[in-house]
């Protein structure tokens, strides 16, 4: 890991001020705001705030040009790596250092948001054990990393509609991740049973499965779709995979496998982005 | 040979022609070697393939026997874009830090070394410690010099340093690459700067539609017409009858002397001579027919001389 890029970065980060602004909402703001009174239960009752890989991912999107020599009102990004990357610093180097800056980032402010959470006894109406509190922080931990990782693969794409995409896409998959994550606390069954719900009670699942898209599409667009809908179903969990850690470390014998899967998860991200990088050009038409 | 190109093919995109067409050259070590041609010649795409940031669809490069994106190679390298985009947060001092940490220099000479670095760029000791995104962009070509070379390159790229520098900061460009080259550094210069090219450059290659039509030694250039502007002190209040007696002796020596009188404005005039031989005599009879010179310069080099004639074989356009 390359300290020099890793530390500049997380300066840059840090000077941003909508950055520093964000952090604040996000640590002080919203724990304060779900304590008032007429706030949504549905928010006390979870061990981890449901909105925030997408209040994470959206601090990220805001400040495209903190970790990445990127900004989208820009016509040209391609001038600034070139300095960078004939520099003698390994590529890996480069995308591990971008990485760990922005996981610091998105970490810290996760986990000082919890923080804040205990300090102040907002826990929900859960009655919540020292150890399902420790283990809140590693879920918001590998939260944090996922996501980083995501968008460090994210932002080394070749051009800027390329990126806008990227970004787009993990912002419907965090969406799509949003609910489960916000179930995923009282027990995986009931994420199913959640979703089946919201189908039913709007009345959508059987009026678009079975009239539109059949009258639209076809049959056969039909399943293609709901490849689609598995497809960003499962890339969210892969972003960010709904893991309890308390369920882990709780059951007998103690399971490590999905943190393996994060682990993985996290380096596959980090290779690509290598390799996008590796064999990208940068030249006035590259972008 | 330092830097060894064998035919060299890109082809970008959506684009029929090839951006380089079987370029080949080789530069030796401490030589200054120029690329020379019109917008759109490919000279960038050569400098961007030198640097391992474009990759040639065919063809070889090795910079010492090692490929352009060997860490070994990047050690020695230093690079001015054309376009430098700066992280603008950052204070010269600050920027020209984080290069010399990125360069692998000895933390321990930091701080000297960039002084010393943002001394010869001629930056104002004002400006060391204010935010880049408050410089012009004279001072930010400055910057981006200072970054090429905080890392002590031993091969140079410079991808049209001059480009937006006042005067002052040409004359300095140019006498750091003239440093450059006493300190043996291989620089390869992509400039439009004619001038600058002829002063610092040992060699300079010709460029169009991605080939290299010609590569020249400057050691011996040869004598080549050019344009003289000179320009005379009036001799009396009456301009009138002045200037009449001034255009027939002007027109009266370049008939003698075989000269062009391409102008005459008021006191000053240009000139194309054949050579040099033929500049010091129209000069030579001017100041002999009782006209007061105050200056005879050269509009034009030897080199845009050299560049004209090639201008005509390709049938470039002028800028």
């Amino acid at each position: 890991m390359n300290t020099t890029i890793y530390a500049n970065t997380l300066a840059k980060i840090l000077k941003h001020k909508f950055t520093m602004t964000f952090i604040i909402l996000l640590v002080f703001g919203i724990p304060l705001s779900q304590i008032s009174p007429g706030s949504s239960d549905l928010h006390n009752d979870t061990a981890h705030d449901p909105y925030l890989l997408i209040l994470l991912m959206g601090m990220m999107v805001t400040t495209l040009s903190c970790p990445f020599p990127l900004t989208l009102n820009m016509s040209r990004r391609m001038d600034c790596m070139p300095l960078l990357v004939t520099r003698p610093i390994p590529r890996w180097q480069y995308i591990t250092a971008k990485w760990l800056a922005m996981s610091t980032v998105l970490c810290g402010a996760s986990m000082l948001q919890q923080l804040f959470n205990v300090l102040i006894g907002h826990l929900g109406s859960l009655e919540m054990t020292p150890l399902m509190i420790l283990c809140s922080f590693l879920d918001r931990l590998m939260i944090g990393m996922g996501v980083s990782a995501v968008m460090t693969f994210v932002y080394m794409l070749p051009s800027e509609m390329a990126v806008l995409t990227g970004v787009l896409a993990m912002q419907v998959a965090a969406a799509n991740h949003l609910f489960s994550a916000s179930i995923s606390v009282i027990s995986f069954e009931a994420v199913d049973k959640f979703r089946v719900m919201i189908w039913e009670v709007f009345g959508l699942s059987d009026f678009v499965n079975g009239k539109v898209l059949p009258l639209l599409l076809g049959a056969v667009s039909q399943e293609k779709l709901q490849n689609y809908v598995q497809f960003f179903n499962e890339f969210s969990q892969f972003m960010a995979p709904n893991i309890n850690t308390y369920d882990l470390f709780r059951a007998e014998p103690i399971c490590l496998a999905p943190l393996l899967q994060v682990a993985s998860n996290i380096a596959l991200c980090l290779f690509l982005a290598t390799v996008v990088l590796n064999a990208r050009e940068f030249h006035y038409d590259s972008d | 040979m330092l830097i060894v190109v064998e035919n060299l093919i890109k082809a970008y995109e959506g684009r029929e022609a090839l951006a380089l067409s079987g370029v080949s050259f080789q530069v030796a070590e401490g030589e200054c070697f120029g690329l020379l041609g019109p917008n759109g010649a490919g000279k960038t795409t050569i400098i961007g393939c030198l640097l391992g940031l474009i990759h040639p669809d065919a063809g070889k490069i090795t910079i010492g026997d090692l490929p352009p994106t060997d860490l070994a190679v990047r050690e020695v390298i230093g690079f001015l874009p054309e376009r430098p985009i700066f992280e603008a947060w950052f204070s010269a001092r600050q920027y020209l830090e984080y290069h010399h940490a990125l360069a692998k220099q000895d933390p321990s000479t930091r701080n000297d070394d960039v002084v010393a670095t943002l001394r010869r760029v001629g930056l104002v000791q004002d400006a060391w410690d204010r935010p880049i995104k408050k410089f012009s962009r004279g001072m930010l070509q400055r910057i981006g010099l200072a970054q090429a070379l905080v890392g002590k390159p031993k091969i140079l790229f410079l991808d049209e340093p001059g480009s937006g520098m006042d005067p002052p900061g040409v004359t300095l460009l140019r006498e750091i690459l003239l440093q450059l080259k006493q300190e043996n550094v291989t620089v390869v210069l992509n400039s439009h700067h004619l001038d600058e090219m002829e002063r610092v450059c040992d060699r300079v290659a010709f460029i169009n539609n991605g080939k290299i039509k010609e590569t020249r030694s400057l050691d011996n250039v040869p004598d080549l017409p050019y344009v003289l502007k000179i320009k005379w002190l009036p001799k009396s209040d009456d301009s009138v009858a002045d200037d009449t007696e001034i255009r027939d002796k002007l027109e009266k020596t370049c008939l003698d002397t075989g000269v062009d009188l391409i102008e005459v404005n008021l006191h000053t005039a240009r000139l194309k001579v054949k050579n040099k031989e033929n500049a010091a005599l129209v000069i030579k009879t001017l100041v002999g027919a009782d006209l007061t010179l105050v200056s005879a310069s050269p509009e034009s080099t030897s080199l845009e001389g050299m560049f004209d004639s090639e201008d005509e074989k390709a049938g470039w356009s002028r800028r």
